[in-house]
């Protein structure tokens, strides 16, 4: 699919500005999303050092290396026909979020359980996006996450799973996806370093899409 | 996704039962299961030729048996 045209808003200004949504980046993009992101990453890192904030108030996905990721996945060969898919969000020439899912092994949890899903492996927004008070930063746009996840809920629709969703979640991004993502929080997991996993079922995949 | 082509495939009455029940469980077009199928064996091939090794196990039970693929 050609890239979707869509908005963000800018937080500084309220405005949307143009963007676009990508179901289907390549290993490349993922790397072009690093090279941007790492040193965005050693910025936010020495801001905090700075400050010295305490360690639970650090962006929990501080650490994640795309790149390392894009390695792990060239075998899968990620795409629509592939167990994997890559989704993005780019605006002013840089990816703005990327979202990894998978759609094999991934069995329900909700009742009555074992039906497919499309599972979000990792879901990140750009460094200089992120909301962190404790360094007195804004981010530059707002709504990259909500616009992620509807990919892959409509990735689930085009599958037959009929949006049904699913994911272990960063104890810092639990409100997302039990707010404006509407998805049920089935508790920490102790096969997934006790975080909580959440899953949107058929009807609430409607009531997300706008369909109910 | 927008790009298919379409093949006749033959299919036993057993398979087509077998389809059918796979379809009605996973809540599933018979279609869907077919291509599920296909990325779950490619997945499965992809990571036993990497070394890496296919297990059930039944946490309840302690058993874990390896599901031998073949290459």
């Amino acid at each position: 699919m050609s890239p979707h045209a869509t908005t963000l808003r800018r937080v500084a200004t309220g405005k949307q500005e143009a963007a676009e949504l990508h179901d289907a980046l390549s290993l490349d993009d993922l790397l072009d999303a690093e090279t941007l992101w790492a040193p965005a990453k050693i910025q936010v890192a020495k801001a905090f050092l700075a400050r010295s904030v305490a360690g639970e108030q650090w962006p929990q996905s501080l650490h994640w290396n795309w790149a390392e990721k894009a390695r792990g996945l060239k075998p899968y060969a990620p795409g629509p026909f592939s167990a994997y898919r890559l989704f993005g969000l780019r605006a002013e020439a840089q990816w703005q979020g990327v979202l990894l899912g998978s759609c094999v092994a991934h069995p329900t949890r909700l009742a009555p359980g074992g039906q497919d899903l499309v599972y979000i492996d990792f879901v990140e927004s750009a460094p200089w996006n992120w909301a962190l008070p404790a360094i007195g930063q804004i981010p530059r746009f707002k709504g990259i996450g909500v616009q992620l996840v509807e990919l892959a809920i409509r990735w689930s629709v085009d599958l037959g799973f009929r949006g049904r969703l699913g994911l272990h979640s960063l104890p810092q991004s639990e409100a997302f996806y039990r707010g404006p993502c509407g998805m049920t929080d089935l508790g920490a997991d102790p096969k997934a370093h006790a975080l909580h996993y959440f899953e949107l079922d058929e009807s609430q995949a409607r009531v997300f899409l706008g369909e109910d | 996704m927008n790009d298919k082509r379409t093949m006749t495939l033959n299919l036993t009455p057993a398979e087509m039962e077998a389809l059918d029940a796979l379809a009605r469980k996973k809540d599933l077009s018979k279609t869907a299961v077919i291509r599920q199928a296909l990325r779950l064996y490619q997945l499965v091939d992809i990571r036993v030729a990497q070394g890496e090794k296919l297990f059930f196990e039944d946490e309840l039970q302690k058993k874990k048996l390896e599901l031998m693929v073949l290459g």
